[in-house]
């Protein structure tokens, strides 16, 4: 079992919605906080600790809105990480499942 | 506070860092200020948001953390830290022996006003004494009163030392824990 797993989460939902499509850091804010409350300040020291370790890359594309937005990427390394992650949580939740399973049983 | 005095609180919690990172930092967040300004977010619920400036600046320090090795770094990096390490090891080498002789020292401080300590209450007792035992006592012509003022006076001057003594020998103890806790960290980020 992944022990980091509580730290991992976020990871995971970041590469996870990189998988699906580029986005811009604030859009993955966003994206995420739909699903759960987290501190938006949270996800830009990920983006960047996914940078230098060559997860993601990053681009600026020109906005009608305002300034350029900076794009985040996964790279092939990232999409490998992504998938690793999805392992290790689809693991995660069976075992966790069948704990409570069993002790529901004994009742 | 507001968006400057927030980017500004950042940029000095990240003043480790180095001038591109941190530029590279503080401008990513102010594009998070603009982008949320489109949706007529106010400063203050931006900064609830992001959180306490201090708290930010933490989490991007942890996650650059520089010190720490990680596989993708050059083997550059990896011999620099090596002689990092090596480089502590001569310099406790060489610095123990002196925190040795500082407490050694220290030691026969006290071991100084244990003795006045002493001779202060003899010099007080000594009129005593001399009604007791007037052989033991050869006050070589100074009047017995001044000897028992002197005692209390050198007893009153050591207690002061003594006070003193204690101060700086607690100071410099919560020191060397704090450098014996700096130098274990030095060893934890670089392994």
């Amino acid at each position: 079992m992944n022990t980091q797993f509580k730290k991992g989460i976020l990871d995971l939902c970041v590469l996870s919605i990189l998988h699906n499509e580029d986005c811009y850091g604030y859009d993955i804010v966003n994206k995420i906080m739909n699903y759960m409350a987290i501190s938006e300040g949270s996800i830009y020291p990920l983006l960047r600790r996914f940078k230098k370790d060559h997860l993601v890359t990053s681009y600026l594309k020109e906005s009608i809105e305002g300034p350029p937005r900076k794009y985040y990427k996964l790279t092939d390394e990232g999409e490998i990480a992504y998938e690793k992650l999805m392992d290790d949580w689809s693991a995660f939740q069976s075992s966790i499942n069948q704990l409570i399973t069993e002790n529901r049983k004994e009742q | 506070m507001n968006k400057e005095q927030y980017l500004s609180k950042l940029n000095q919690y990240l003043c480790k860092l180095p001038q591109e990172e941190k530029h590279d930092i503080i401008s990513e967040i102010e594009l998070h200020f603009t982008e949320s300004y489109k949706k007529n977010r106010t400063d203050e619920e931006i900064i609830q948001g992001l959180g306490a400036p201090k708290k930010l600046a933490s989490s991007f320090l942890l996650e650059y953390d520089i010190n720490r090795l990680g596989p993708n770094d050059t083997w550059l990096k990896h011999l620099n830290m090596i002689f990092k390490m090596i480089g502590l090891g001569f310099k406790n080498l060489i610095l123990l022996p002196v925190f040795f002789a500082i407490g050694t020292f220290i030691f026969s401080l006290f071991l100084f006003v244990f003795c006045l300590y002493l001779l202060g209450g003899l010099l007080v007792i000594t009129p005593v004494v001399k009604l007791i035992a007037p052989m033991l006592v050869n006050t070589a012509g100074i009047p017995i009163i001044l000897l028992p003022i002197g005692g209390v006076f050198i007893l009153y001057f050591t207690r002061n030392c003594h006070k003193m003594m204690n101060l700086i020998t607690k100071k410099l103890y919560t020191f060397l824990l704090k450098y014996i806790k700096v130098d274990l960290q030095t060893i934890q980020n670089l392994v």
